[in-house]
């Protein structure tokens, strides 16, 4: 039997009359025996449901050199069907779901979206597939021509990605945040083998490492059964063996720039500051996050500075990253032309060191606050936007109520939180910057 | 059960509207406007949509761009609030607002909390009713637009598909892109802007909606306020485009790919109306649903193979909308067909055969009865997808005036259902062909893929995996699918001079 650890009904501060009043989320969580954790949100506004499966292990959790992308492998392989249900498309598609997955550097989620009556089906077919996979050596190499034109189209042939891929890398020596979820180059097209893959599934495809989050319309007693009756013997996996080394403190600035393999892109730049973890214990990860926004998206004022009043940008954007282990808050910009690369470095560390010496006004803070609680709210219009993120707080958060907190914390920020975080992680030293420039028009063809 | 599934109700008040007039624009007030409204009171946000029936192809001839310019100058100042302004306001009060122009439609849209929306709709009314085509904006905003181009040529699948039309539509106005030519950008003017604006935005020309928790106050306030535009309908004749009758391959030299870029398509003429639209869809899901791996070419290509990372195709134009499924009211007429993969370099020659084969296989023996019961399953059961929010709800509504079927979601089961095996291969046998297409790859060779188009050995590099039974027998009669490719079917372009 399952027993309920906590049944909690989560309140956002949110409501009918908007942001000041209160709406319910009703988020009841339960664990299994076997250390399955189940978040459901019965909602019968909605005449769908949403099933997702988080699997707690991500390209973080790829320790062993020349493994790297083995959890995306074993995302891929999932969907090859088991003894019952040879062909998992077969078993699913006259639901007409929505059916995907994606795997991160934190987690693995596969998700499907269908119409609520088929609920006890789906469950029924996701403890299947998670539990009886056919996980064979001829299925993984298959599967492995997928993945490395996966990689070709959002890497090798694509700046942004191969950009992104050079800034972790620069960013970090010895945290596995350093290698891309898809995997480096040589791993996916030589060193990944059948046993890496074998090895990270019998590690984390397990229910202590599994939470099952369901929303929409259902009944919660109902579906809390189903699960117990598939799932309730599915036995738990030794912890895995090796631990994630953590990041070193950075001392020194540290800067690379790499040339495209053609002219089409008019020069691009990554600049990386260590942040912070995902938690609310204090306000610094908050404070990035709305720093982010603040000056780097439209209106803010290096957008604006460097987009509409210089022209020095086609676009930029910067994000600071929650996750389980400390995250960067990372800048990207498109240049104009490749000769701004340096005169737009400038302008962007000229403008952070204002706030450290000025801090921000407070209509700005207060501008970006309602905003970001606007799209709060603007994500409850469908049970898979808000699966997504309880089941992103569950995982990198630890705690699905932080979607909670998030909210709340918002509004009690203040400039100087602003100013002390930018002061304590937006430093030179903690700072690596990747430019990428395009070849040189006299080089095509050689 | 659809119906059941539409559970909120629509009010729809549809006027009829004017014949036109010699001088089309008339006073305003005289309530042509056509309104849709959505009320929900489950979250505290209200969703508008104002959807005008011209885009791209009502660009005058040297002013292609036009239409973009026009859309995107409006919300850059008005007679209450500069660009600054609407901007800082918008994120003072958690406001979005969009304007996204398509071949024929220049769609505004956005959403708002309940408790700002007076203040959201100063912004959206004055942007939509008084914009002021600020001349000081333009250098900008031209700047913006050639960065719009821009980005269709850096991304290979996009291009793929920008060619894939161009080709196919000839001299037709859908041929050219959104944003216009890289030598008619600088041709736009905030005067154009404005005759263009002038001129299209009528209320005879115009659906508009909202959806969610407004007040009846509001939305009499919000038709009042549309019906201030001046009445009237205009009319445009588009020319008429000739269908291709030869199969032809352009392809696009681009530097430094390791991946090809494959599409294949063709001019159908059948619309939303046709019956055999929704034969076509079945037979489209079963053929290459997009973004789902059932389909038979993501099978045959993708998980037989391992050859790409997916492999669909498309009865209609479609462009993703952040899900599985396409954004709404993207019409284009004539409409086309197409398929879209993206293989390994040395492969494309045998993923062109491969898709071809399906789509042959298709049109001469169509699809199982059990298959084709499937696949409406699929087709019925996904629906409730397209209908799922309020702002999908209203994007739907807006979408059966546009296309004048008031009753496409209430019937769309119903007319699945109603499909049969003799039905589909009638609706094939007559709209799709393996012959006649048009095949654009964008690649790194371009001479190297010709020369191996035009010879009868065709490459094939799999990865180890890819043994299951029969294969090797069905690759061969894959590879020996005569392409009848004369020299003069294939066309090189330079990426570099495409869209000048």
């Amino acid at each position: 039997m399952y027993r309920k650890l906590i049944i909690l009904l989560l309140f956002l501060v949110i409501c009918q009359a908007g942001l000041s009043g209160q709406i319910n989320l009703n988020v009841e969580k339960t664990m299994l025996d076997n250390g399955l954790t189940i978040l459901t949100c019965e909602d019968h506004t909605f005449p769908t449901v949403s099933y997702q499966t988080f699997v707690n292990a991500g390209s973080r959790d790829e320790l062993r050199a020349g493994a790297s992308g083995v959890a995306h492998v074993c995302e891929h392989m999932m969907f090859r069907g088991t003894p019952t249900h040879p062909d998992y498309n077969e078993a699913i598609s006259h639901m007409g779901p929505q059916i995907n997955a994606y795997t991160g550097q934190d987690y693995t989620c596969y998700f499907i979206n269908a119409r609520a009556e088929f609920l006890p089906e789906i469950i029924a077919i996701e403890a299947d597939r998670i539990r009886n996979l056919y996980f064979t050596e001829e299925i993984f190499n298959r599967e492995m021509g997928p993945i490395r034109e996966e990689r070709r189209r959002f890497v090798a042939d694509d700046p942004d990605g191969f950009l992104e891929e050079q800034i972790y890398k620069l960013s970090f020596n010895r945290h596995t945040y350093e290698h891309p979820v898809i995997g480096w180059e040589n791993d996916v097209e030589k060193n990944l083998s059948f046993r890496d893959a074998n090895d990270f599934f019998e590690t984390f495809y397990a229910p202590n490492f599994v939470t099952i989050i369901v929303a929409g319309n259902f009944d919660t007693q109902e579906v809390l059964n189903l699960i117990q009756e598939y799932y309730g013997d599915w036995p738990s996996s030794l912890p895995p063996v090796g631990r994630i080394r953590a990041e070193r403190d950075q001392t020194r600035e540290r800067k690379d720039i790499q040339t495209w393999k053609s002219s089409e892109i008019p020069g691009k730049l990554a600049i990386a500051y260590h942040g912070p973890d995902l938690n609310y214990v204090d306000n610094d990860i908050l404070s990035l996050q709305v720093l982010a926004r603040l000056l780097f998206s439209n209106p803010g004022r290096i957008y604006r500075k460097l987009k509409d009043d210089l022209g020095l940008v086609e676009s930029i954007s910067a994000q600071m990253e929650g996750m389980k282990d400390p995250g960067l808050f990372l800048i990207r910009a498109d240049l104009t032309d490749p000769a701004y690369h340096d005169t737009v470095l400038q302008i962007i560390y000229s403008e952070l060191e204002r706030v450290q010496e000025e801090g921000v006004e407070e209509r700005e803070l207060a501008k970006v606050v309602t905003s970001l609680k606007a799209e709060q709210i603007y994500r409850l219009d469908r049970p898979s936007r808000f699966v997504g993120t309880l089941g992103y707080y569950q995982l990198a958060g630890g705690d699905y109520k932080m979607m909670n907190t998030y909210y709340e914390k918002l509004s009690e920020l203040r400039p100087t939180d602003i100013q002390q975080a930018a002061k304590k992680y937006l430093q030179k030293k903690n700072r690596s910057v990747v430019g990428l420039m395009p070849k040189a028009i006299d080089e095509e063809g050689s | 059960m659809i119906r059941k599934l539409i559970y909120l109700a629509v009010l729809v008040l549809l006027t009829a509207c004017s014949q036109g007039s010699d001088d089309a624009r008339g006073k305003g007030d005289s309530r042509d406007i056509r309104f849709i409204g959505i009320p929900s009171q489950t979250t505290p946000v209200v969703y508008f949509y104002v959807a005008v029936e011209f885009g791209s192809t009502s660009d005058p001839a040297g002013k292609e761009g036009l239409a973009w310019f026009t859309a995107n100058l409006m919300k850059r100042g008005t007679e209450s609030f500069s660009r600054e302004e609407i901007d800082q306001k918008l994120e003072e009060i958690g406001g979005k607002m969009s304007i996204r122009v398509d071949r024929n439609v220049i769609e505004i849209s956005g959403q708002t909390l309940l408790e700002n929306l007076d203040q959201y709709y100063a912004i959206f009314s004055d942007v939509l009713l008084r914009p002021i085509f600020p001349e000081d904006e333009v250098p900008n905003l031209r700047s913006d637009q050639e960065q719009a181009l821009n980005a269709i040529l850096r991304d290979d699948s996009r291009l793929s598909n920008a060619v894939l039309i161009s080709s196919l539509y000839g001299s037709n106005p859908h041929a050219h892109p959104i944003p216009g030519y890289f030598s008619t950008i600088p041709n736009l003017a905030s005067e154009d802007a404005r005759e263009f604006y002038n001129s299209h935005f009528l209320q005879g020309n115009i659906i508009s909606g909202l959806a969610g928790n407004y007040s009846d106050e509001f939305a009499l306030r919000f038709q009042d306020d549309m019906a201030r535009l001046p009445s009237g309908k205009l009319d445009e004749e588009k020319p008429d485009i000739l269908p291709v009758n030869n199969r032809k391959v352009v392809i696009v030299q681009k530097e430094g790919r390791d991946q090809a870029q494959l599409r294949m398509g063709r001019i159908v003429d059948y619309e939303r109306k046709d019956s055999a639209w929704y034969a076509l869809l079945v037979a489209n899901t079963y053929l290459g649903q997009h973004r789902e791996s059932f389909g038979r070419l993501f099978q045959t290509i993708r998980a037989e193979r391992g050859m790409s990372y997916g492999a669909y195709s498309y009865h209609e134009h479609f462009q993703p909308g952040g899900s599985k499924n396409s954004l709404p009211l993207i019409p284009f007429k004539p409409q086309y067909f197409s398929v879209w993969t993206y293989p390994k370099k040395n492969n494309v020659e045998f993923a062109i055969k491969m898709a071809l084969f399906e789509l042959q296989d298709l049109i001469a023996n169509g699809m199982t009865v059990d298959r084709l019961e499937k696949v409406k399953d699929f087709q019925i059961n996904h629906f409730p997808f397209l209908v799922e929010t309020t702002a999908q709800r209203l994007a739907m509504s807006i979408e059966e005036i546009y296309y004048g079927q008031p009753n496409f979601v209430e019937n769309f089961e119903t007319n699945i259902a109603n499909v049969s095996r003799s039905d589909l291969i009638a609706a094939l046998s007559r709209y799709w062909s393996s012959d006649d297409l048009t095949i654009v790859v964008v690649t790194d060779d371009a001479e190297e893929l010709k020369a191996e188009l035009l010879t009868a050995e065709t490459a094939l590099e799999l990865p180890r995996g890819a043994t299951g039974e029969g294969l090797e027998a069905m690759n061969e009669r894959v590879k020996n699918l005569d392409l009848k490719l004369k020299p003069e079917d294939i066309i090189i372009v330079n990426a570099e001079e495409l869209f000048r």
